[in-house]
């Protein structure tokens, strides 16, 4: 697999471990949620540690560890199973969160407008992938109508700029 | 109406591009089945029992003539010369080609008009009374609120895949000409403390497989709060909506799960968060969109019209259409005019490309050029002079548009069923044509009065069968079509899901059924009473009486 | 066992139509008939493999009638065959 970040497909880094031996070896490592809050104090002292969030996963569970994390992976178990496009919102503008936050599991480049404005800004994908093809549908709408994670403004805005900008000049 | 900007316009085009793109990919193979379905579904597109059938959407049931003309072409081109306008307020073509669609997206383009999110786990097309802006009782119009609203859930990124499909509808008055109570979230315009316009909120209505009348979950909300809390109220549904059972996923079973106050404790927690932040509706805005529903520019006429009167007195059949078909408007002078797309023997909610270039002709003649889809599968000009009344119905009776039987036994609001679906379990439309064949005579029809019936073909309930005052639902027994009987149903403000009768009847025995009912309340009811005020008043105990000969 | 044939819905413009020896067809006649379990199940796996030709193929029962043709046992299947009941000018019975 690798890794979809900033337009380009890259080699991934991280890698994803389930027991704490593994976890606190040198390197980026993903960790399951239950791994983290078991080992939390441990994991906390290392550098580069991902907790790996289920999609009913209370993002409460992380509380103050928001800061202490590298990243965050998602889990999309199925293409139409759409939790993780709350959770990425809620940790990006409700906890603040500014570190990588990645989708993990079949979704495909027409979801990748969506994961973007719902503050995903890494995605993992197949060995090979059409980058093109992903980016293609992440610039295709001009406009979007709803505030999100992102900082696009929405056309209710957008439009009454326009005016406010022409009276003010 | 609202008219597209620049902005809007650009998106629906951008989406055609963003389907033609997966078409491609499909025909192609890059995208398999299971990957394009939920894509293809959000742009309406079906796969039935003999082709592919496209959902366009009719935002809140509002068209112009020239987009009524449109949908004709649509039929005419790429189609076989008709469509059926749904129980959502939208319309359905059965005969699209998958390779056609995106250049039959690109047409209604054109005309401001699309197929997005009209099937698929999203938001789907916001309803409301297809009476807005002509309403006698009307607080305000509710479809400056369906605007907003669609605007908000289209390509919303966060909603985009939910546990399930999700409805909304708003009505602008206490009688609920939009059915609230059954969507996953109704919407009522109320008067606040101050006498401003804000929302009584509703959820966890639906019909299906476990209808449920929805609970209140907000007695008022200011208008500039209707985004972030309808915000909070998906974003809750998103999270905690089920997933592992398709036949659980919707609002209502979250609701009936986890009780309505757990539900509304979670949607006014997450709120509090949001509820001053970007969401927040600029004033411009609300404005911007209200002035796109300013009235048309009606003429200052006198209350009643003699010439009207006179019509009425002359020609009985005229009457008749306008005691069944006409309601009042709330400017003097002027009428409400609703088209039946139910003649006796006929597909209910089929129309002709021929019959809308018609309606579009007309309603450019009387009705500054604007139509409406109503849920009961009708048509309406809304803003017809008393003075022309007579005129548009001559011109409806050379289009075979004239059926003098809305609101009435002949008003049969049916599913396409077993002959087009491929959900259905029973075929809904001959139990329809033969009902309304039955109860042609229509000083028969207006005796009965005010009734409704619907028809579903399967427990999916697209004919919304449970909110009739007779529901008939199709089902299959051992291989034979059989239809269940419900009583009792309402979908207005006093919703009501209806109560099976007894056992079901075979195809040969339905109509007959349905009149043995129809005639059991004709011999019991008191003076000026409807079929459901006896029902309500008597119970289901004479009509099973009359149907099994047992109480 | 009954009789069983392989049907589905062609991609391109959504029309029924029947799994045959080779290929696939308009016509029920022309469909390659199963008559036991596994033989359903290569069928099935061959229609399958044709995702880029057709969706969602599934296996129907079937009878032969005494002129030798085949007639879907479901009724849901044979107005598949011909159109809608309502509307017998569209579909393929009207050809």
């Amino acid at each position: 697999m690798a890794l979809l970040k900033n337009g380009r497909l890259i080699q991934d880094r991280w890698t994803t471990v389930d027991n704490l031996t593994d976890a606190l070896k040198p390197g980026g490592v993903l960790v399951p949620l239950e791994l983290w809050l078991a080992e939390r104090d441990t994991l906390r002292g290392k550098s580069a540690v991902g907790v790996i969030l289920p999609n009913d996963a209370d993002l409460g569970l992380l509380g103050d560890d928001y800061d202490r994390i590298a990243t965050i992976v998602l889990t999309f178990p199925s293409m139409v199973d759409g939790r993780a496009f709350s959770q990425a919102r809620l940790i990006r503008e409700r906890y603040g969160f500014d570190g990588e936050i990645r989708a993990r599991g079949p979704v495909i480049a027409d979801q990748y407008l969506y994961l973007l404005r719902c503050g995903v800004d890494a995605v993992e994908v197949p060995d090979g992938t059409d980058v093109e093809s992903w980016l293609r549908n992440a610039r295709r709408f001009s406009t979007v109508y709803q505030p999100a994670a992102d900082d696009r403004i929405p056309a209710y805005r957008r439009r009454h700029l326009v005016a406010a900008s022409a009276i003010a000049s | 109406m609202y008219v597209y900007d620049e902005l809007d316009r650009g998106l629906v085009n951008e989406r055609v591009e963003e389907f033609r793109d997966q078409v491609n990919r499909r025909i192609s193979g890059e995208l398999t089945e299971e990957q394009f379905r939920p894509l293809r579904l959000m742009n309406g597109l079906y796969l039935q029992l003999h082709a592919y059938m496209l959902r366009v959407a009719v935002p809140y049931g509002v068209l112009s003539s020239t987009q009524m003309r449109k949908l004709a072409r649509i039929a005419r081109v790429y189609d076989r010369g008709y469509g059926h306008f749904t129980t959502r307020q939208n319309i359905q073509f059965n005969w699209p080609k998958l390779e056609e669609t995106p250049d039959i997206l690109a047409e209604l383009s054109e005309v401001e008009m699309h197929a997005i999110q009209t099937s698929g786990n999203c938001i789907r097309n916001t309803t409301a009374d297809q009476f807005a802006g002509a309403a006698v009782d009307e607080l305000e119009d509710p479809r400056i609120w369906c605007e907003i609203i669609r605007q908000w859930s289209t390509f919303h990124p966060e909603f985009t895949f939910l546990p399930r499909k999700f409805k909304i509808a708003v009505t602008g008055a206490v009688s609920d000409r939009a059915a609230i109570k059954v969507h996953d979230i109704g919407i009522v315009l109320v008067q606040g403390a101050d006498g401003e316009v804000g929302f009584e909120i509703w959820a966890g209505g639906g019909l299906g497989r476990t209808p449920m009348i929805a609970k209140k979950i907000r007695d008022f909300l200011p208008a500039a709060d209707l985004l972030s809390y309808l915000e909070a109220m998906l974003r809750v549904y998103n999270r905690f909506g089920r997933r592992d059972n398709k036949y659980k996923a919707r609002i209502k079973i979250l609701v009936h799960e986890i009780g309505a106050d757990a539900y509304r404790d979670a949607v006014e927690a997450e709120w509090a968060d949001i509820r001053d932040g970007a969401l927040a509706l600029p004033e411009q805005e609300i404005s911007r969109i209200r002035e796109a529903f300013t009235p048309p520019a009606f003429e200052v006429l006198d209350a009643a019209s003699t010439a009207f009167e006179a019509r009425k007195f002359e020609d009985r059949g005229f009457a008749r259409w306008v005691a069944s078909n006409v309601r009042r408007h709330k400017v003097a002078g002027y009428a409400i005019a609703n088209i039946s797309l139910k003649p006796a023997g006929g597909i209910p909610g089929d129309a002709t490309a021929e019959q809308m270039d018609a309606v579009a002709d007309y309603a450019d003649r009387w009705s500054f050029g604007e139509v409406r889809v109503a849920h009961e599968q009708n048509l309406v000009l809304p803003h017809v002079r008393q003075d022309d009344l007579y005129d548009l119905w001559l011109a409806l009776g050379s289009v075979e548009l004239d059926a003098p039987n809305i609101g009435t036994l002949g008003d049969i609001i049916a599913c396409p069923g077993m002959d087009y679906c491929s959900l259905a379990t029973a075929r809904s439309i001959p139990v329809a044509q033969q009902i309304s064949e039955r109860f042609a005579d229509l000083e028969r029809l207006h005796d009965i009065g005010s009734i409704s019936l619907n028809i579903s073909g399967c427990i999916n309930a697209c004919g919304h069968h449970h909110v009739g005052n007779i529901g008939i639902l199709g089902v299959d027994k051992k291989g034979e079509e059989f239809y269940q009987v419900t009583l009792g149903g309402q979908a207005d403000e006093n919703a009501a899901i209806g109560k099976i009768i007894g056992p079901g009847f075979a195809s040969d025995a339905i109509v007959d059924a349905i009149e043995t009912i129809i005639e059991t309340y004709l011999s019991v009811r008191q003076d000026g009473e409807s079929f459901i005020g006896t029902l309500n008043r008597l119970g289901q105990t004479p009509f099973k009486e009359a149907l099994y000969g047992t109480a | 066992m009954a009789l069983e044939i392989i049907t589905a819905n062609r991609l391109g413009d959504g029309l029924v139509i029947f799994l045959t020896t080779d290929g696939w067809s308009a016509r029920i006649g022309d469909a390659v008939v199963s008559e036991s379990k596994d033989d359903t199940a290569a069928l099935l796996a061959r229609a399958e493999a044709d995702a880029g030709l057709v969706v969602g193929p599934y296996g129907i029962t079937v009878e032969r009638q005494a002129d030798g043709s085949l007639r879907p046992v479901k009724y849901r299947e044979a107005l598949r065959t011909r159109g809608p009941s309502v509307r017998t000018d569209l579909g393929y019975q009207a050809a």
